[in-house]
């Protein structure tokens, strides 16, 4: 069952949402956090849909005039018309108020759209027949054709679109359900109680039985219908409308036979004509002695039965075909501007058009197409390819960029390569900002203060690419700032790695002796299970009041499942409160799949905190593995490794880093 | 008889007075065709005031409240909106008066942190003429730390942002106005919300500590290879690590802090602030 649908603006106003369950909004941000703005796909979505708690979300996007459109579900159900539903909402709402939209630069506007809304669900309901959301009814299946209550039956047919959805066509059985006779009391609450009356049965002989003695009754209908269909009431349930109406209706009846009686009050001899009149009313409020009278009513009415259903069927009808217009024209617009775009000359307004289009290329106000931006965007691409960015981040980066600029306006003077090129940048910057703080020193010093424990940060990475030496420039940074920092040699395996350390070690005490900086090995050896040593370093470093303890690992190819594993066990043994992950610099297309398969190692609840880029001295302004890697993944990079001293450790400046990217 | 000097283009006689025409007619026409295609959209507006502020704090819902007077659904926003509003917007709840002013435009950025390149650039480019910037935060979630930190490190950029403005314009010009800033304390009206003398007293020690650590922190990449001055601008003064907001006057940053809550229509004080931010 679709739970919600929303029409947001990008400026972050609902301009029209129908809810049919309540959903926290901070499901809907959460899409909007993740996909539009951090461009992070769930995996093997392929940016199609998006799971959040139990729901599944889609949307769809309408960039000219800035509106996103999601629809809410829940994840069990398997929903096959959302996608047809988001396209042709997206039309008709685009249709409607997309001038509105415009006009009004992204705040709220004035929209009626509840019934093209219930009426565009609804057919897709009914065009998906067996779907999940459709109730099992045998009513729709007789066949209209065979008599005058064929009519009744293919009423039928509309009322049994799921209830839950109260539209158009509802009110209308609620206004009739309350001009039933009461002997027919009976099959009413199936149909009145309606979120319940999903799953009820309700057989075709008393449905059938109902409209039948409901038709005697029928004029008025259409006009009632039509006002409480109106846009103001139209989202107001029905059921609750109904019950207000439904006493005074059904007190009117007898009232009405009162009348009649007093209504004759000249004749003392109006006896009979009293009587008359006494026989008509009674032959439509009841239909206990239907027996005479019956063939009467029903004879006007098979003539209409036809015309009134018509009738009542108006509205809809009329909506229906609004909505196949407006979609039509939408569809239309597209294929003209389709053809336009093949083949723009040959004619003499073509000529025209061509000729200003050419124009709108060097003076601006050019509203670009993908095929504008096809030559600038290319060039683009192979810029980024050439600082080194793995092609696949260039490639999706390249692509949503491009999405982002269909529709928008070049300003005067204004070259597409210029306007893509603005748009590059605002993109590089956007994916290398980072969402959370990155202030090491903050928050080591919140640690320490209210949680009185080490703060634990651990390095990893493949073989050879700086895990050691970027370890001990972290811990010449933080004992230049007077911490207790350890050192943790948990790499067990490469010989020679703990001596390594150890001269690290040695070097550091002496440099930062005279500041008053304590730091010390903790080293057992090699061979023995790293996490098990980091765990105990941590204990040591709390019982020794060390403030920080940093952890080095063993080298691991990215690829191999057998040494990737052992980082779970190492993450939750150790609990680092930062673990980086250093990649280098010099690393071409294969940085996109490291990062991805480190971020992944550390299990389902843990992921990578941050990237330690090594070796930014050795490749001059090709940065690109910074974008390849914080774009894979979403996770900033914290620190640049910038030489080979222990001071050449740098922060990541973005205005530096996208300055030498676009250089 | 003299004649004006001609030429002869592709064989044909042309005088120079029609060659010179002609020239204008190429140059200007496309300037002029370039003005109507873009129908001048350029033009910055008037009078901005800005808002920013985390996300989920309000801003939007701030924003919409002016404009409608009635609480309206938001989700959170990826582009920044700018709307124009009578005067009568900020005359409190009531009274309908005051034609006397112009309109002002409010711009509501988005919080996102990857977004808040926007308000930060509105700021700092002195062509925008923001006349005030009204921080909206969320002071129902100040309890936890991460919350703490994503508001006052956006806040830092923001005020560092205004000293800047402030110290790059009152060196050309002698007489420049400092932007004021408003920290809006929104969703006072929930149970957790902390009273606006507390969530000043928090602000104003993040922000010390904040600069303290920035101090120690490392330099940026790319720091000291082509003298980029804004790298090692500290807010407020360099001397000492305190920050109050009685010392970040002298660097023309004018802070005040106000309570109330978009949700039950508690924002007659940030309307008057507003007010008094267009008249000065």
């Amino acid at each position: 069952m679709l739970d919600l649908f929303e029409v947001i603006t990008t400026s972050g106003v609902v301009l029209w949402s129908k809810s049919y369950a309540p959903v926290k909004p901070s499901i809907i941000n959460s899409l909007i956090s993740d996909v539009f703005i951090e461009e992070r796909n769930q995996p093997g979505s392929d940016g199609k849909w998006f799971k959040k708690d139990s729901y599944t979300l889609k949307w769809t996007l309408a960039a000219d005039v800035g509106l996103v459109f999601v629809a809410v579900y829940q994840s069990l159900i398997h929903l096959t018309w959302i996608d047809e539903l988001l396209d042709q909402v997206k039309k008709l709402f685009v249709a409607l108020y997309g001038e509105k939209i415009k006009a009004s630069t992204g705040t709220k506007i004035q929209c009626h759209f509840d019934q093209y809304f219930e009426a565009s669900l609804r057919s897709l309901e009914r065009q998906a027949g067996g779907a999940a959301t459709t109730r099992p009814t045998n009513v729709s299946t007789d066949d209209p054709s065979s008599d005058g209550n064929g009519g009744g039956f293919s009423d039928g047919d509309e009322w049994s679109s799921p209830p839950p959805m109260p539209g158009v066509n509802n009110t209308g059985i609620s206004d009739f359900q309350h001009r039933t006779p009461y002997s027919s009391e009976k099959p009413n609450p199936l149909i009145e109680v309606t979120p319940s009356a999903t799953s009820a049965p309700v057989s075709p002989a008393t449905m059938a039985q109902a409209l039948l003695q409901a038709s005697g009754r029928r004029p008025g209908r259409p006009r009632r219908n039509r006002k409480s269909a109106g846009p103001s009431s139209a989202s107001s349930t029905h059921a609750s409308s109904g019950e207000e109406r439904s006493p005074a209706r059904l007190s009117n009846k007898p009232k009405r036979g009162k009348e009649m009686r007093i209504w004759g009050e000249d004749g003392i001899a109006a006896e009979a004509n009293d009587e008359r009149k006494l026989d008509y009313s009674a032959g439509i409020s009841t239909d206990d002695e239907q027996d005479t009278l019956r063939p009467k009513p029903e004879a006007i009415d098979q003539d209409t039965w036809g015309t009134r259903t018509n009738k009542g069927d108006f509205l809809l009808k009329d909506l229906d075909y609004e909505i196949d217009g407006i979609l039509k024209q939408a569809n239309s617009a597209e294929n003209n501007e389709e053809t336009n775009r093949k083949g723009p000359g040959g004619i003499a307004s073509g000529l025209v058009g061509g000729a200003m289009g050419y124009l709108r290329n060097f003076v601006g106000g050019k509203t670009l197409t993908r095929e504008d931006t096809e030559k600038a965007i290319s060039g683009v691409m192979t810029h980024l390819l050439e600082k080194n960015v793995a092609r696949e981040a260039a490639v999706q980066i390249c692509d949503s960029v491009q999405t982002s600029l269909v529709g928008q306006k070049t300003g005067s003077f204004q070259s597409i390569e210029s306007l893509v090129k603005l748009a590059m940048e605002d993109a590089l910057r956007k994916i290398l900002t980072p969402t959370t703080s990155l202030d090491l020193l903050r928050e080591i010093g919140q640690v320490r203060e209210t949680e009185e424990r080490p703060y634990v940060i651990s390095v990893v990475g493949v073989n050879g690419v700086g895990k050691s030496t970027n370890l001990s420039k972290i811990s010449f940074f933080l004992l230049q700032n007077k911490l207790k920092v350890l050192i943790a040699a948990c790499d067990t395996f490469r010989s020679g790695a703990v001596e390594q350390l150890r001269v690290h070690a040695r070097n550091l005490k002496e440099l930062s002796e005279r500041e008053g900086g304590v730091v010390e090995l903790y080293e057992k050896g090699y061979g023995k299970d790293a996490a098990n040593i980091a765990k105990d370093a941590v204990s040591y470093a709390g019982t020794n009041g060390f403030d920080v303890v940093l952890i080095d690992t063993a080298g691991r190819r990215h690829n191999d499942q057998r040494l990737m594993s052992s980082l779970e066990k190492f993450a939750k043994f150790a609990n680092p409160d930062k673990i980086l992950m250093v990649g280098e610099a010099l690393v071409g297309s294969d940085s996109v799949q490291q990062a991805r398969n480190f971020n992944a190692a550390f299990g389902k609840e843990r992921k990578l905190d941050g990237f330690i880029i090594s070796k930014c001295d050795t490749v001059g302004d090709m940065v690109g593995t910074l974008i390849s890697m914080v774009f894979a993944t979403g996770i900033p990079v914290v620190f640049l490794g910038v030489g080979q001293n222990y001071t050449d450790l740098r922060t990541l400046n973005v205005k530096w880093a996208v300055g030498l990217l676009m250089s | 008889m003299s004649t004006l000097p001609t030429f002869e283009i592709l064989g044909f006689p042309v005088s120079l007075p029609i060659l010179i025409i002609s020239l204008l007619a190429v140059v200007i026409i496309p300037i002029i065709l370039g003005k109507l295609l873009t129908s001048g959209s350029k033009t910055g507006p008037s009078s901005v005031i800005l808002l920013a502020g985390p996300r989920d704090a309000g801003k939007t819902s701030l924003l919409l409240y002016l404009q409608e007077k009635t609480l309206i659904p938001t989700q959170t926003s990826t582009t920044p909106a700018i709307v124009k509003l009578p005067p009568s917007a900020l005359s409190p709840a009531g009274s309908e008066d005051d034609g006397s002013t112009k309109p002002f435009h409010l711009k509501d950025t988005p919080g996102h942190p990857k977004l808040r390149s926007t308000a930060i650039n509105t700021i700092i480019q002195p062509t925008e003429s923001c006349m005030g910037v009204v921080y909206v935060l969320d002071s129902a979630v100040l309890s936890t730390q991460a919350r703490i930190t994503d508001t006052t490190e956006y806040l830092y950029e923001l005020l560092l942002a205004i000293q800047k403005r402030y110290a790059v314009l009152s060196e050309s010009n002698t007489s420049t106005e400092p932007i004021p800033l408003l920290i809006a304390c929104n969703k006072n009206d929930l149970f957790t919300a902390l009273p606006s003398t507390k969530i000043s007293n928090l602000l104003q020690t993040e922000l010390s500590r904040m600069k303290e650590t920035k101090r120690k922190g490392l330099l940026g990449a790319g720091a000291g290879e082509n003298d980029d001055e804004d790298l090692d601008l500290v807010l407020g003064d360099e001397a000492s690590d305190q920050i109050t907001w009685e010392g970040l006057k002298e660097f023309g940053v004018e802070i005040s802090i106000q309570s109330g809550s978009v949700k039950s229509g508690n924002i007659d004080g940030w309307k008057s602030w507003m007010a008094a931010c267009l008249d000065a």
